[in-house]
């Protein structure tokens, strides 16, 4: 079935390996762009778009994550599809000062400082969006 | 910005001032002590690898020659997430 009062509801499965899945739950989208989209087994009845939002923490690893769609009738039958992305790598580097001040050292010694860095949290999570059409 | 681990590179540009020059290679850094001190007049990769929100510390070292002329020196350090 395909209009969106014969649907149960559909689920979205995040996951990386090593990394903790993330399941969402999709909402019906006016929004998302049918056009091309065919209902099977009943090409007449209209589609809809489903949508959801996953925030991947900000030290979600670069890499090849799998997501999972996960669709549900109202007669408890599902259906799955799967597909990848790639999560780009981004590095960054926060420095805890601006100025190294060694003070006065006398010629032929040495003056020593000691100063701290780290890998900066992103300001803004990476998104990733995803839509899905009624199976 | 940051999901991936780093290594750290830093460069030491020559020291001025009115008295005269401190050359790049009298500044040393070390990283974490993974590698020891490195003189920073060429950029030096140290091999880091700092996770996400991990902190790191960095020791500078800066030798001034016998013969240095008495004064104020500054110079540009850089350093970049490799």
């Amino acid at each position: 079935m395909c209009s969106e009062n014969d649907n149960e509801g559909a689920t979205l499965v995040v996951s990386a390996t090593g990394f903790t899945v993330q399941t969402v739950p999709l909402s019906p989208d006016l929004n998302v762009d049918c056009t091309g989209c065919t209902c099977v087994p009943n090409p007449t009845l209209p589609c809809v778009g489903y949508s959801g939002t996953v925030n991947l923490d900000c030290c979600a690893p670069a890499g090849t994550w799998c997501i999972t769609v996960i669709a549900t009738d109202e007669e408890g039958l599902s259906d799955s599809m799967k597909n990848t992305f790639e999560l780009l790598s981004l590095k960054a580097l926060d420095i805890d000062f601006t100025e190294l001040a060694f003070g006065n050292i006398a010629p032929g010694s040495y003056g020593e400082v000691l100063e701290m860095i780290h890998l900066v949290t992103m300001t803004v999570n990476p998104q990733l969006r995803a839509w899905e059409t009624t199976p | 910005m940051g999901n991936d681990p780093i290594d750290v590179e830093m460069l030491q540009m020559d020291l001025t001032g009115t008295a005269g020059t401190i050359t790049g290679d009298n500044m040393e850094g070390d990283v974490s002590g993974v590698e020891g001190y490195k003189s920073l007049n060429l950029a030096h990769e140290f091999d880091t690898n700092i996770g996400c929100s991990d902190t790191d510390y960095i020791n500078f070292k800066l030798n001034i020659p016998l013969g240095t002329k008495s004064g104020s020196y500054s110079g540009t350090l850089t350093i970049t997430a490799k």
